[in-house]
Parts: C-alpha cells; sequence; structure tokens
C-alpha cells in the first residue's frame, strides 16, 4: 500500500533524525555539565570615602588576598554587634591570611556624618566606604542587614551571609581560610 | 554508509567540539581581560511578608481586615552583561498589610530599568534612583520597609568629565504606587573633587569636595481659583572639607514659590541649609549637626501628601533608635519649617584602665534639640506669601528634644551588657504621633538593660527590660524579651510589653508575642506570632503609622 509505504520512510527518517540528535543532546548536555557557572564578579558601583571621594567599588579590593565586604549602618544593633566582635579578632586575621575588611555603611544623609566618629570611637581599623544611596546595596542585592561578601583578588564573589548571631565570626573565619591561597 | 549521513556525523561532531571547546576558551580568556568580563549574571532578591488577623476589639484602634490575611511581596531581577545591565522588580499587595498605604493594593511592575555603560558615560532608560548632595533638593530611594517608593521613570545620565568631576543629569515622572504622578522632574548636578582636579593638591592632607545642582519640576495649572507656578525650581550647592581628624560640611538650597497642599499654597519661596562637622581619633568621636528648614517641601504634584511624591529628602537630626520603646516617639522633619542641632559622643575606654575594666567600656552619648521657626505672619495684600521669619532666629517652641546615653561593656568572656537611659520630649501637636486626642507635648524617661550570655560557643541567651515613664498619652509602658540564638541558623524570641500605666484600665493590655527563624546563607525565614502595639516605624527620616494588630506573621526573604 502506497500508505503504508508513506509512512514507513516518514517513520524511518524521524528516527534517523532522532538517532542522529541524540549526540548533539548529549554533547549540549555533557558541554553544559562542564560548562560551569561563571563565578559573579563585585559590580561596578561608584562609593564614597569618609572624606568625600567618589571611588570604583572595585578599586579598592585587596589585592594581595582576600576582602570582606560588610554592609552595616549606625543604626544596625546586629551589625555593629559584628563589626564590634570581629575587631578583637581582626589583627590575627590580618596577621593569618591577610584578609582586608571593608565596612560600607549604608546610612544616608541622617545619619551619614556619624560614621567616621563612630568607627574611631569604637575603635574599628576596618576600611570605610559609604553608600548613601544604596547604589551599591541594590547591585549587591542586599535586602537586609548585616550582609557580609567575601571577594577574591580578581574580584570574584566567593561566598556571602545575611544576619549576625554570635559565633558568625568564627564560621566566617573557617571561610576566609578556607579560600586563601596556600602559600 | 552513504557519503551524506559521514558529512551529516562530522558535521555535529564539529558542533560538538565546538560546543566542548566554547567554554573551555571563555575560562582561559578570562585571565587576561582585565576589564569587564563578558559572562552574564542573572541575580535578584526577594521578600514576601504575609499575615493573618485576628480582631481583638477590645485593643483601642486595631482593625478589622475584612480579606483576613494581607501580603506584600517584591522580586528584584537583573541582568548584567559586560557594559549592559537591566532589570525589574515585580510587587504584590494583595491586599497590603495593615499599615501601608491601601492604594497599594494590586500586582504589577512597577521598576524596570535598562543601563548602558560606555567608558566614562552611564545611560539609565526606565526607573532609576539618584541623590544630588545630601538630598536637599533631590533623592529618590527604595525602602521596601515602609512601602516607600519615589523612583523617577526616565532618562538619566552619568559622565565623568574630568577626573574629579563628575556629571549628572536626569528627567522623568515619580512612581506612584503603580502609576506615575503627574508631574515632569528634571535636574543637573555637578560633583567635584579639588584633590583630584588640582595636581598640586593630591597629595594634601585637606580634602575639598563640594558640589552644584538645580532640580525643576512642572505640573500644569487647573486651579480655577489661584494663579500656580507651573514650573519650580531649587538650587544647592555644598563643600565639604576634611583634615586629618576633622571634618566639617555645609549645603544651602533655595527653592522658588511652590504653593502647595502641604505648605497650604503659600507663595513663599523656601530655603534649607546643613551643617556638619566632626572630630575622630582612636577611640573617641565627636559628630555635630545644626539645620534649618523653612518651607522645603517639595513634591512633583502639589496636591499630594504623606509620604507620597516627595522630590527631596530632609534629614532628620535627631538620632535613630532601636529599643523597641524608645521608639515609641520618633521624630519626622516638618518640611514648613524648624530648627536644629544634634551632639553624638562616642568613646571607647580601653581594656586596662579603671573604667575600662577587663574588656573596655564603650559610650554613646546623643543630645537633639528641634525648635520651630521664628514666624510672623503676613497680613494684608501680600498674605498670600505666609510669613516672614529671620534666618539666625530660633522659633520658642520645641518640637522634639533628645537625650541618650548608653554604656555597652563586656563584663566576661561570655557576657555583655548594654545600659541605656533616654530622655525624650516630643510636641504632639506638631508632629501628631498619636491617636489620641488633646496630648500635647509627650514627656518620657526610658531605661534598657540589654543582656547577652554565650553560654556555650555559638549558643546566647539574651535579655531585654526596658520601662518608659511618661505621664502623658497612653501612659508608662513596661517591656520583657528574652531572645535564644541556638547555633547560627535559628532563633527564638519571646516578647511583652505592658501598658501598665494607661488611664483607661481596659487597656492595660499585655502584648505577648513569639517569634522564631531560621537563617541560611541569605536566605531568613521567620514566623511570629501574637499581639503586635501600634507605633509608628519609621527607616531613614521617613515614617509610617502601624495600627495595633493580633494574629500571625511569616516572612521570608532571599537574594541571590
Amino acid at each position: 500500500m502506497p500508505g503504508e509505504s508513506i509512512l514507513r520512510a516518514f517513520l524511518i527518517t524521524t528516527m534517523r533524525k532522532t538517532l542522529t540528535l541524540i549526540p548533539l543532546i548529549a554533547c549540549l548536555l555533557f558541554g553544559f555539565t562542564i560548562h560551569q557557572e561563571p563565578i559573579r564578579k563585585l559590580p561596578v558601583v561608584d562609593v564614597k570615602t569618609l572624606d568625600g571621594q567618589i571611588v570604583k567599588s572595585n578599586s579598592v579590593l585587596n589585592k594581595n588576598g582576600l576582602t570582606v565586604i560588610n554592609f552595616w549602618a549606625t543604626w544596625c544593633k546586629p551589625c555593629v554587634l559584628e563589626l564590634n566582635t570581629i575587631k578583637e579578632l581582626y589583627g590575627d586575621w590580618k596577621k593569618e591570611t591577610n584578609v582586608k575588611i571593608i565596612a560600607v555603611s549604608i546610612d544616608d544623609s541622617r545619619n551619614i556624618s556619624k560614621v567616621g566618629p563612630m568607627a574611631n570611637g569604637k575603635g574599628w581599623e576596618y576600611d570605610i566606604l559609604l553608600d548613601p544611596n544604596g547604589d551599591f546595596k541594590r547591585s549587591l542585592n542586599v535586602n537586609n542587614i548585616p550582609h557580609t561578601f567575601l571577594i577574591n583578588d580578581k574580584g570574584e564573589i566567593l561566598w556571602q551571609h545575611n544576619s549576625f548571631a554570635p559565633g558568625d565570626e568564627d564560621e566566617l573565619f573557617e571561610i576566609i581560610k578556607k579560600f586563601t591561597p596556600k602559600p | 554508509m552513504t557519503p551524506l549521513s559521514l558529512t551529516r556525523k562530522i558535521r555535529f561532531g564539529l558542533i560538538c567540539l565546538s560546543l566542548l571547546s566554547a567554554p573551555v576558551a571563555f575560562a582561559q580568556e578570562e585571565p587576561e581581560s582585565e576589564n569587564e568580563s563578558e559572562s552574564s549574571y542573572v541575580h535578584g532578591d526577594f521578600q514576601s511578608d504575609a499575615q493573618y488577623y485576628i480582631y481583638e476589639p477590645q485593643i483601642d484602634g486595631s482593625q478589622k481586615v475584612k480579606e483576613v490575611i494581607g501580603n506584600n511581596t517584591y522580586l528584584n531581577i537583573l541582568y548584567d552583561r559586560g557594559n549592559l545591565s537591566g532589570g525589574l522588580r515585580l510587587e504584590s499587595y494583595q491586599p497590603p498589610l495593615l499599615g501601608y498605604d491601601q492604594r497599594l493594593k494590586g500586582t504589577g511592575v512597577p521598576f524596570r530599568f535598562i543601563n548602558y555603560k560606555w567608558k566614562e558615560l552611564s545611560v539609565t532608560l526606565g526607573n532609576f534612583y539618584e541623590q544630588f548632595g545630601n538630598g536637599l533638593i533631590y533623592r529618590s530611594y527604595w525602602e521596601y520597609g515602609l512601602g516607600f517608593d519615589n523612583s523617577v521613570d526616565g532618562v538619566r545620565i552619568r559622565y565623568n568629565l574630568l577626573e574629579g568631576v563628575q556629571l549628572k543629569a536626569f528627567v522623568g515622572k515619580q512612581r506612584f504606587f503603580f502609576a506615575n504622578g503627574p508631574g515632569i522632574v528634571r535636574g543637573i548636578d555637578a560633583d567635584f573633587s579639588l584633590n583630584e582636579l588640582i595636581p598640586k593638591l593630591e597629595l594634601s592632607s585637606t580634602k575639598i569636595t563640594g558640589g552644584i545642582g538645580a532640580v525643576s519640576k512642572f505640573q500644569s495649572d487647573d486651579n480655577p481659583t489661584y494663579k500656580l507656578p507651573e514650573n519650580v525650581a531649587a538650587f544647592s550647592g555644598r563643600l565639604k572639607m576634611t583634615r586629618n581628624m576633622f571634618n566639617l560640611e555645609g549645603e544651602y538650597a533655595y527653592k522658588a514659590n511652590d504653593p502647595s497642599k502641604a505648605n497650604n499654597l503659600i507663595y513663599r519661596p523656601g530655603q534649607a541649609l546643613l551643617l556638619l562637622g566632626g572630630y575622630s581619633g582612636k577611640g573617641f568621636g565627636i559628630s555635630l549637626g545644626a539645620k534649618r528648614i523653612d518651607n522645603f517641601d517639595f513634591r512633583s504634584d502639589r496636591g499630594a501628601d504623606l509620604n507620597n511624591l516627595l522630590i527631596n529628602y530632609l534629614p532628620p537630626l535627631t538620632p535613630q533608635h532601636t529599643y523597641r520603646l524608645a521608639t515609641l516617639y520618633p521624630y519626622a522633619t516638618q518640611a514648613r519649617g524648624e530648627m536644629g542641632m544634634q551632639m553624638d559622643v562616642f568613646y571607647n575606654a580601653k581594656e586596662g584602665t579603671l573604667i575600662g575594666g577587663d574588656y573596655g567600656t564603650s559610650f554613646t552619648f546623643n543630645y537633639s534639640r528641634i525648635n520651630g521657626l521664628d514666624k510672623k505672619a503676613v497680613v494684608g495684600q501680600d498674605s498670600a506669601k505666609g510669613y516672614n521669619s529671620e534666618f539666625f532666629k530660633v522659633g520658642k517652641d520645641t518640637y522634639y528634644q533628645n537625650l541618650s546615653l548608653e554604656i555597652s561593656k563586656k563584663i566576661s568572656p561570655k557576657v555583655k551588657a548594654i545600659v541605656s537611659y533616654l530622655f525624650i520630649e516630643a510636641d504632639n501637636e506638631v508632629l501628631r504621633i498619636t491617636n489620641n486626642t488633646g496630648v500635647k507635648t509627650i514627656y518620657s524617661h526610658i531605661g534598657v538593660l540589654d543582656v547577652s550570655w554565650k553560654f556555650k560557643p555559638k549558643h546566647t541567651l539574651r535579655f531585654e527590660l526596658q520601662n518608659l515613664y511618661t505621664k502623658q498619652d497612653n501612659g508608662s509602658w513596661a517591656m520583657a524579651l528574652a531572645e535564644y540564638q541556638m547555633g547560627s541558623h535559628y532563633f527564638f524570641a519571646l516578647y511583652n510589653e505592658y501598658n501598665y500605666g494607661n488611664a483607661k484600665p481596659s487597656q492595660q493590655i499585655n502584648y505577648l508575642g513569639v517569634t522564631t527563624g531560621y537563617t541560611k546563607g541569605t536566605v531568613r525565614i521567620s514566623v511570629s506570632g501574637g499581639r503586635q502595639r501600634a507605633g509608628v516605624f519609621c527607616v531613614g527620616g521617613v515614617c509610617r503609622f502601624v495600627p495595633a494588630s493580633s494574629g500571625v506573621t511569616a516572612s521570608v526573604a532571599a537574594s541571590f
């Protein structure tokens, strides 16, 4: 029957096509699995220093090690607790891993003039940056503070964490040590 | 095998190879390209808060929610590839939670943008957030917790003209719930850094920065009785100087006459002056501020009220309290007119000293005071000008006063304590904080004790005791809170606020609540149940009133 042969021919071509598609699908899948998701880099955004200069967010990174970027505000109790807790450990952390901590204040013009006196008054030795209208905060999708990022010397975001509970500082240091290149 | 199928196989093999090698080639290229990598990223953040309301008529001011459940949700999705970025935010309020403007009801995409950076030029189309100087003439920002968003929908350009000079310009309409307001806003601004501009000053320890800006709005005049200005311009100039441990900063802004609902349709021009200064050395810091605001409410719709369609931001010079009872009487800037000053002192007594003890003691002190302007009403022909006011003369009405001292001390490696005293005076006739009628000035004294005890690694118990003493408004309050932080993921808290001083015995209510939460990485989930007292919830300088309620709340927040 002519109808039957048409159907057979159709089935054969379809099968052939499907068969030849299999390696394509396979190599696509394989290709995707070995194609690792690129690690997101720190976005380049304008931030301010305490003396009012505008700098690019990626220009302040530690060139010889990891950078911790911590978003905080003068009115945020857990943020101040976190930065106060790490204050006592920062010297040892620097010695052991050469890590640099940057505390980015999201205070707006209501409290921005208190940031420097407060940081100094509490004896913090972090680099302080200002993000008064939240440009940096939004580019990193920070919705609640404190929010901490760990960045390598290439600017890649290795790890992030939201909120602070006493004891989290030990976990942060474990992560820093894990990502610090062994000499 | 036909030759055709062989060529096919080869072709597929080639495709396969190229697919495999593409990511490898990418990986090899990456370290070489120092600038923008061409990889694309999708990232975002999300939060959803839902509340199930139980109506308790015995609590004054509690409301019946006919939908029973309220929900606020947003999802931000952003995309970056090299110099290109774009994004959108979906929001849903079905219906909004109590305390949010009910006009938010609905679901939509009130925020979307696309941005391209080309060398020193950055162009944004769609919605954007921007600020000139301290925000006195222009600031658009987003505060989810307040339901506040005055983003401008239009075009924004930023251009780095020279090393040390940045220009910004924009035009557009402001977001108004799920639509845009009627007025057009446009502005231009220049920021400069003298140290970068003048090579001689590059290494100077004195750093000077400054800027000038102008913003204007247009709204057609459809008022049959008054001739209203359709274009209203505002200008500002600012200068900041820092040298070693000192800093000094000032911004002055002027606005042409702008009769509006917010200023009772007066034709007086507006002025704003903000002065900030400070000194800080190791273990000691002092910050000083002063300001004068005169008829400076600036909106893109002259009929707008509450927190809607604000073009500028007038920072309140008062502290932002976090202890629950200290938030009962907050301050919000009075754009019609105010004069204020503030002083903050931070001091850290080192360990091993008499005051410092074994682990050091830290002190925070604040004094702030805001008065009205000295106003004299204009009578006769020029009465539309409203009033006259001497620039440096402080009005005799005190709107707000805050005196607070906080001492924070580590007692042992495991125990930390914070003791705090606050005196807050608030003029309710001006600030309208409470719903109770006939309340004039409220004087309150607040004491807080906050002790945390890390009894084993990653396990902390924290207790808070607070008392607010006042003879006005609802009388005195007490609060107690116990919180258990279990590991770095879980927390439980139990709290009670008790209005023991209320003059009406039926309103001497206990607001008992419990809350628990889980945090991992950037995901946070929390559930709480119980009663919530009425109060004003503030972030930054903007506040919203949250009525008393009872029920169960669940929240999820994540960023990725």
